[in-house]
């Protein structure tokens, strides 16, 4: 069959211009890329990780290409968000594309206690306690339960979130500026967010249920502030928690998606 | 008169197995830049000596790499007509023209008169007067009715060293196909022709001298030492050194830009194997620059192979054409 070599979007043809043979894989942001890129370096000669901009645009391209591809290896990874493990699951079928991770993104994965302590002890030069550094990102997911709550409404509503580092307390004034922007009055707005709290609350019990509900994104801002990060550059933070990352062993959930699941049918 | 090359479809040849790559947009307009992109092997470089290769084919033998393909077909438009040269057994899918005169069938077997530029040379020429309507380009092709052309720079491009006995009386006869080559006999090095046009032609020395000094590479000057007969270029802090011992990617500018100024005639078609060879961006952008500029004052259709997205990004991502299958 003749292969016709024509024009694509211009978004497809950065990427296919980038990708040569390799396997495509899209995902939301540049963080993410950053931290595929290092978890995989070894093997950016058969894959290479492109950042789309966003959710919206991540199964715009993936369409496309695979509306245009024959050899069909292209996927995506994005964030879980709000989805039930149903869908979760879903996503993992043998025929998939598009994989959604496990946890709520990809810095929940960044937030865990083994490479937060590596890099901690790094910085300081000290022994960090894990046990210590455990509880107090199950009491930073605790604190956060009201905003994830609402970010969960957005999510539902598609209302557009408010920025990662906005105020986390106190209650009523998150509810009240939530009444505004769902265009409710708060008594409203506080029956839909305490339900989202319940199913949050339900999930805090350990840190691996947490990281399925908790923003990551919301973890990482305010980790970053209190479990002894705070002098340091937001970025510097972030490579060195990604570094952690593959340091103490890249997550299960990563290595099936792009290993067993990407490498393997690709 | 105007030549364009609209399509071309290669089967069996090297890496190739089946492809056909359009040079013209949506709208059917045919692109002045077509960046062609892949990986290595995907058969970029391929393309450009198929092109060459059907292009400048007359008496002579094919080259090997053409005698093994199976198909290949260029579809030109020549003053609006559409013309197409094929080359092998014909595909089932491929409907050719009824017109029988607007095909000129290549025989990997035998010489053959009935080439393309037999073709165009039928066509009505029109007085190609080059140096009234585009001054400073191709200076020694202006006298008499000189048809486009097709410029091939293939991905080696370097100066060799040529003075003093070397230099030779600039000949420039017309080639309806040129091919670039590195060799140090090659009687119309950069080297010669600027020593010769010192000596022979100032005034168009100057106008040459000047092209480059425009050029500006980080404030080096380019002068004719007489008694040696050699090409120096003074550095900005006054030192000296010969053609040849610019870097790299200084000569690959050098010689795409002096030579598409020594041999371009409108409407011709221009093919350069990675563009980007030893560029630094800075120096891609004002090569890619130069040659847009160079566009403006006398068109050409551009065709180029890269493995740089800088590149791609200047000329246009609808420019891109990518080989690598996906």
């Amino acid at each position: 069959m003749t292969h016709a070599i024509t024009s694509h979007s211009p978004e497809l043809t950065e990427i296919l211009f980038k990708a040569g043979g390799r396997i495509v894989v899209l995902v939301e942001g540049v963080d993410d890329q950053y931290a595929f890129r290092q978890w995989f370096d070894d093997r950016l000669t058969e894959v290479e990780f492109f950042e789309c901009g966003g959710i919206i645009q991540v199964e715009k391209l993936l369409a496309e290409f695979l509306a245009q591809s024959s050899m069909k290896r292209g996927y995506a990874i994005i964030d879980r968000d709000f989805r039930t493990e149903e869908q979760v699951e879903e996503s993992r079928q043998p025929e998939s594309h598009c994989f959604v991770l496990r946890r709520y993104s990809l810095e929940n994965y960044l937030m865990d206690v083994r490479p937060i302590c590596m890099e901690l002890e790094v910085v300081s030069g000290k022994k960090v306690d894990a046990v210590e550094i455990e509880k107090q990102l199950l009491a930073l997911c605790q604190r956060l339960k009201t905003i994830c709550a609402i970010q969960w409404v957005c999510w539902e509503k598609r209302v557009l979130y408010w920025p990662d580092g906005y105020d986390i307390e106190p209650r009523e004034m998150l509810i009240e500026k939530a009444a505004k922007d769902f265009g409710c009055s708060p008594v409203e707005a506080e029956t839909l967010i305490a339900e989202k709290e319940d199913l949050i609350v339900a999930r805090l019990t350990d840190l691996k249920t947490a990281h399925t509900v908790i923003s990551g994104k919301r973890l990482f801002h305010w980790g970053k502030r209190e479990l002894g990060f705070d002098k340091l550059d937001k970025d510097h933070v972030r490579r060195m928690l990604v570094r952690g990352v593959k340091q103490a062993g890249l997550p299960d959930d990563v290595k099936i998606i792009v290993v067993d699941s990407i490498f393997a049918t690709a | 008169m105007k030549l364009e090359l609209r399509s071309i479809r290669v089967k069996n040849c090297g890496p190739l197995d089946d492809v056909r790559v359009e040079f013209y947009d949506d709208q059917g307009k045919t692109l002045p830049v077509c960046v062609l992109a892949g990986a290595n092997g995907s058969g970029k470089t391929t393309l450009l000596e198929v092109i060459v290769g059907m292009a400048r084919h007359s008496g002579s033998r094919l080259p090997s790499r053409l005698r093994n393909l199976e198909y290949a077909q260029l579809d030109f438009l020549i003053e609006g007509q559409e013309y197409s040269v094929v080359l092998g057994e014909k595909p089932s899918d491929v409907v050719l023209s009824a017109n029988e005169m607007s095909i000129i069938h290549i025989s990997k077997d035998r010489p053959s008169s009935n080439t393309l530029l037999n073709r165009i040379m039928k066509q009505d020429l029109q007085q190609q007067n080059v140096e009234r309507e585009f001054p400073g380009f191709a200076p020694h092709l202006v006298n008499g009715n000189r048809p486009p052309s097709i410029l091939y720079f293939p991905h080696t491009r370097s100066l060799e060293p040529v003075s003093g006995a070397q230099v030779t009386k600039e000949k420039l006869p017309y080639e309806f196909v040129h091919r670039f080559d590195v060799v140090r006999s090659f009687s119309g090095s950069l080297n010669s022709y600027l020593v010769w046009l010192d000596y022979a032609e100032p005034e168009q020395f100057k106008a040459a001298q000047s092209f480059l000094n425009e050029l500006d590479f980080e404030g080096k000057t380019f002068h004719v030492q007489r008694k040696t007969l050699d090409v120096i270029v003074r550095t900005r802090d006054g030192h000296e050194h010969k053609l040849h011992e610019l870097s790299s990617g200084e000569q690959n500018l050098l010689i795409l830009l002096m030579e598409l100024r020594r041999r371009l005639l409108p409407h011709s078609i221009v093919l350069i194997d990675e563009i980007e060879n030893s560029l630094h961006p800075a120096y891609q952008h004002k090569l890619a620059q130069a040659l847009l500029k160079m566009q403006q004052m006398i068109p050409f259709q551009l065709i180029v192979t890269t493995h740089s997205w800088e590149i791609a990004e200047i000329f246009g991502a609808s420019a891109v054409r990518v080989l690598t299958k996906f």
